[in-house]
């Protein structure tokens, strides 16, 4: 992540694949923040209209680094926004059904969501989007300590309200 | 050195839980690239719109220049329209010969032996087969829409919902923002497949959502059939053709013959049959999919809005389960 700074300073001055650069790195980043608020269906293209906000909003970012931090407020802000445009039930519509897979991605899905939120950005980042510890604290500005409890905080929380004994709980 | 720890950064045994987890979710993971299309038109006051008019007015030029081309033909090539370029052959625009032009509001388009082409405004394309012939109803920022006399069209939007729609025959084609084809003969009967997103049928019996993954039927009589999951056994299939052929018991046949992954079909059924059997169907629906918070069989056999939020869970359910069928692999 050096070369950050470098790369939003270009993508202020026009650079296309600076920024296409930009969304190649962060995309995941930013669908997680979204998809811990929003309905599947509605989260890629919520992703494509954050990048549109960020790329309009670059001259007003004041420090390069901070651009992590400032990225995913966006994401945070289109997500809440675009609940207050939805019917009550969609923001709470999660995936419910008998066919095994959809069933228990729904209920993972669900219980993720239902983390506290200091949890559940990161935990959707880990398990959904696929991206390590350490990339979280990249992509997100959190430090790797906070992103690491988080982690473990969050997946103890998780199995308990998925029923699933702990490990170190299975092997007593 | 520190500890392995396979939830912090995938070092050491995996954890069976997370790991087994992580292979769930996977499929939701985010792999679309860059919609720049959309970036383009969000961003209008951004510093390097320069660059942004450069490809606006390349893409201009290439309308004037198709404009120019068909400006001597019949009635196409001039005027406000949808730009076309002809395959294999040229097509008849507005009663004369064209290979390209700009197909003007009000005016035909029809393939003949050939293909063509044609450019929705700067949200997509629609792709039209052999023996196609398509009047461009309406082109403005809110609103194009084409009708689709007869043939097959293959549509691909990148637009809000509602901003694209096709009219047909029978039915009409309100597109929500995806990938479909759409294959009708001149009394109305043909059929849509959606590949990508979802897609209204409005018809004189009600809306029909199609997400993608299904075929639906459209009928001549201005209504849609049921929508088929592509999974959809045998029976099924039998089933929503005895119904759409007012066979007596076709309603059982139908609720008996679905499956798991067919609630999208039964919840269309619901909307289509008389209000006295909802109960029995909306409590089959609820084996399949729950219905949304707030949302209750009896309040949904006398409330369409309540039928609407269960159908949009239905839809959110049967793309999940389209995605996760479509893209098996586990992490990337």
């Amino acid at each position: 992540m050096d070369e950050l700074p470098a790369l939003v300073g270009a993508a202020r001055r026009g650079d296309r694949a600076a920024f296409a650069e930009l969304y190649r790195r962060f995309h995941r980043a930013v669908h997680g923040v979204v998809l811990a608020r929003v309905a599947y269906r509605d989260a890629a293209d919520l992703v494509q209209d954050v990048f549109a906000a960020a790329l309009e909003r670059l001259p007003q970012l004041g420090e390069p680094a901070a651009f992590p931090g400032w990225l995913l407020a966006i994401a945070r802000n289109k997500a809440i926004d675009h609940l207050r445009g939805q019917r009550p039930t969609d923001e709470l519509t999660e995936l419910a059904v008998q066919a095994p897979r959809a069933a228990e991605v729904a209920q993972v899905l669900a219980a993720l969501r239902a983390l506290p939120e200091a949890y559940q950005e990161t935990m959707i980042l880990r398990l959904v989007e696929g991206m390590s510890g350490p990339e979280i604290a990249e992509q997100t500005g959190l430090s790797p300590g906070s992103v690491r409890v988080n982690l473990h905080r969050g997946m103890k929380l998780l199995r308990e309200r998925l029923g699933i004994a702990s490990e170190e709980g299975a092997s007593r | 050195m520190s500890k392995p720890d396979y939830l912090w950064d995938r070092t050491g045994a995996p954890d069976p839980d997370v790991a087994r987890m992580e292979q769930l979710l996977a499929p939701l993971a985010h792999d679309r690239p860059l919609d720049e299309l959309r970036v383009r038109r969000s961003s209008r006051r951004a510093v390097w719109i320069a660059g942004i008019v450069v490809a606006a007015a390349a893409a201009a030029v290439f309308v004037i220049v198709l404009r120019g081309r068909g400006a001597s033909e019949a009635t196409c090539g001039a005027g406000h329209g949808m730009a076309f370029v002809a395959h294999g052959g040229e097509v008849t625009c507005g009663g004369g010969l064209a290979a390209r032009g700009v197909l003007p509001v009000g005016e035909t388009l029809d393939t003949g032996a050939h293909r063509a082409q044609l450019a929705i405004a700067s949200i997509g394309t629609a792709e039209l087969f052999e023996g196609t012939r398509v009047r461009l109803d309406r082109t403005e920022p809110a609103r194009h829409q084409l009708h689709l006399e007869r043939g097959r069209m293959h549509a691909r939007v990148i637009a809000p919902p509602r901003i694209f729609a096709i009219t047909t025959p029978s039915t009409n084609v309100v597109d929500l923002g995806c990938e479909y084809t759409v294959e009708i003969d001149e009394a109305g009967r043909g059929s849509i497949i959606v590949q990508s997103g979802k897609v209204e049928l409005e018809g004189a019996a009600g809306v029909v959502v199609a997400p993608a993954g299904t075929t639906t039927r459209l009928l001549a009589g201005r209504r849609a059939s049921l929508p088929l999951a592509e999974t959809a056994s045998a029976e099924l299939r039998a089933a929503v053709v005895a119904l759409e052929a007012g066979a007596t018991g076709a309603i059982e046949r139908v609720v008996a013959a679905v499956g798991d992954e067919d609630a999208i079909t039964l919840t269309a059924l619901v909307d289509l049959a008389p209000p006295e059997r909802r109960p029995e169907l909306l409590a089959r629906l609820a084996e399949l999919v729950a219905p949304p918070e707030g949302v209750s069989i009896e309040g949904a056999a006398r409330d369409a809005a309540e039928r609407g939020r269960w159908r949009d869970q239905v839809v959110d359910v049967h793309i999940a389960q389209h995605v996760l069928r479509a893209s098996p692999s586990p992490h990337k």
